[in-house]
């Protein structure tokens, strides 16, 4: 953390743009990834803009003690003057600099240290594999290739604020996966706050530190990624996303062999897929609300690996469809189940009562 | 036929075009630029302004400029200053009347340009700090290079061909204000075709050069921003 670390982002924003009301009233805390999630049409895109200062929302936006706008006092500094970086959804490159004379233009720019090393352009370079691009001129650059020299520049601009707008989308899985952890540390280290605009659950839950969910313009406050998931409302944003838990275990053991992780969530064993990750680690998981299904007794001979045991904590049943949603707690996490509310009566699931839940698939949360 | 006779209209042309061009490039820039990018609802107007030498016959634009540039106008009333009676008649008074006449020609190309650039550059150029005066020289102008070069080659071309307006505000002073087309057409009413042979010639490689290097030097430019 470097001393210049300016504070929290406050945003109260409320407008129209077009047909589309905007209301955005939330905080981002410096040295955390907020991502702002939500699907296209949301208004993701326009709230980041009004807070780069490039459109302009009546109300009021401070960088801890640093007043942005604040119309009421009619106050509004201009985007070259706010501490930013912005990597936008489709790159915009300076096509008359090669790659390296753009990532040069964000750095003679940016401002000496004290406005905060993020990072040095050789870290950048490398972190984000842009060595053998750098003398060459983005119009033959790849659509990925793009997307990194655009988020290369903008971290190279020492942001306070990094502005990102579904910034990894044209990239590779593996690519990407790499890219994420290291923006969220590099935002912990250097105290930046980073918004994170997505549509995509499984990116988000990777990267973020809290979620603000935006539906119709309307983005009210951020909270943790399992609660953020939680709260989602249980209608179309339900189906749509594909909503599910967020599980946090630490891997216990590689199985090569096997091509699998044996992890250990709050005392019960998991076998994953997947055996990069190192023993001692901790990892995210994801599973998908209808991957769940509940047994009242421990079940034998069957194929499906992991079962917790957990207690219900809450059943509800989701509008106009058959569906239910039954929260079991393992420990003191949650899982989110998706059942037929059928099964939930003729099982008699309610809260307090014991059950195993038997994860179909489980995945590491990689986006 | 000899050099006295021939040298002194093609100096004077070359001069007059190449002072017409850096003036035409420093008002014809910001007047582009403004266009591309003001939301003023009567910009057209203003376009449509710039644009009246395109469509106007040279006689009528050289008329009105004898009158503002005589003694009984604002040239009149500025030439005093520098102990003149008019601007007429003198080489100021041709690079006014050459601005006006070949502005079109330099302020279109620079326009269009600008305009291809877009909002977008510019925004990110915002996002990084550059302050507008930093992102026009640093962004908008290096994009927008094929566009001001077209128009400069445009508007010098344009100045070395003007042939109306100058009779009209310029007359035919050898030395001041006698370029080269005049001196063509004085050389076919004197009926000698050999000299009228060579400057037209000469006017004919040079535009044929002139045209030909613009557009190989676009194609280059286009290519490598490709």
């Amino acid at each position: 953390m470097t001393g210049s670390a300016p504070g929290a982002l406050a945003v109260g924003l409320r407008g129209a743009v077009g047909e589309l009301r905007i209301e955005a009233a939330f905080e981002a805390r410096a040295g955390e990834t907020t991502a702002i999630f939500g699907p296209s049409g949301s208004g993701k895109t326009t709230v980041l803009r009004a807070v780069a200062g490039l459109a302009r929302l009546p109300g009021r936006l401070a960088l801890g003690p640093t007043t942005w706008q604040d119309d009421r006092r009619g106050v509004f500094v201009p985007a070259h003057r706010r501490r930013i970086g912005f990597a936008f959804q489709e790159p915009v490159l300076f096509d008359h600099l090669t790659v390296e004379g753009n990532l040069r233009y964000a750095e003679r720019r940016a401002g000496g240290p004290e406005a905060g090393p993020v990072t040095t352009s050789a870290e950048v370079a490398e972190r984000l594999g842009l060595g053998p691009q750098l003398g060459r001129l983005p119009r033959g650059l790849s659509g990925g290739e793009r997307q990194r020299v655009s988020l290369a520049r903008a971290l190279l601009a020492r942001p306070a604020v990094l502005l990102l707008d579904e910034p990894l989308a044209s990239l590779h899985r593996t690519a990407r996966a790499a890219i994420l952890p290291w923006l969220r540390s590099l935002g912990e280290a250097s105290g930046m706050v980073i918004l994170y605009v997505s549509h995509d659950l499984g990116e988000v839950v990777e990267v973020a530190h809290r979620i603000a969910p935006i539906s119709r313009g309307s983005v009210t406050g951020a909270a943790p990624p399992a609660a953020a998931i939680d709260a989602l409302p249980a209608g179309d944003l339900l189906s749509r996303f594909e909503a599910g838990s967020v599980l946090t275990a630490t891997v216990r053991a590689r199985l090569p062999a096997l091509g699998l992780s044996e992890l250990d969530l709050s005392g019960q064993r998991l076998r994953v897929p997947g055996a990069e990750r190192l023993a001692g680690t901790e990892a995210r998981l994801r599973v998908r609300a209808r991957d769940v299904a509940l047994a009242t007794e421990a079940p034998t001979a069957i194929s499906i690996r992991n079962v917790l045991r957990g207690s219900i904590t809450k059943v509800r049943g989701l509008p106009e469809t058959p569906f239910a949603e039954v929260a079991v707690a393992i420990a003191d996490q949650r899982l989110v189940a998706r059942i037929t509310r059928d099964a939930a009566a003729e099982l008699g699931l309610e809260p307090g009562r014991e059950v195993f839940a038997l994860l179909k698939t489980v995945s590491f949360d990689d986006p | 036929m000899n050099a006295e006779t021939l040298w002194p209209p093609i100096r004077l042309t070359l001069e007059l075009a190449g002072v017409t061009t850096v003036f035409l490039l420093l008002l014809g820039t910001p007047i582009a630029w403004w266009l591309a990018r003001t939301r003023f609802r009567f910009k057209e107007a203003v376009a449509a302004l710039v644009a009246l030498p395109l469509v106007l016959p040279p006689t009528v634009l050289g008329f009105y400029l004898l009158i503002a540039l005589g003694p009984d106008g604002p040239g009149g009333f500025v030439a005093r200053l520098f102990g003149e009676r008019s601007l007429a008649f003198s080489f100021p008074g041709l690079v006014i009347g050459s601005i006006i006449y070949s502005l079109p020609f330099t302020v279109q190309p620079i326009r269009s340009a600008f305009e291809a650039v877009g909002d977008r550059p510019l925004e990110a150029a915002a996002t990084l700090r550059a302050s507008p005066w930093d992102a026009f020289w640093t962004v908008a102008v290096p994009l927008a290079r094929p566009g001001l070069i077209a128009g400069a080659v445009l508007g010098f071309a344009h100045t070395v061909g003007e042939f109306g307006v100058i009779l009209m505000i310029g007359g035919n002073i050898p030395g001041a204000t006698r370029v080269l087309s005049i001196a063509i057409y004085d050389h076919v009413e004197l009926m000698e075709w050999g000299t009228a042979h060579v400057l037209s010639g000469s006017l004919l490689a040079f535009s044929f050069v002139v045209v030909a290097l613009t557009l190989s030097l676009q194609k280059k430019m286009g290519g490598r921003d490709r």
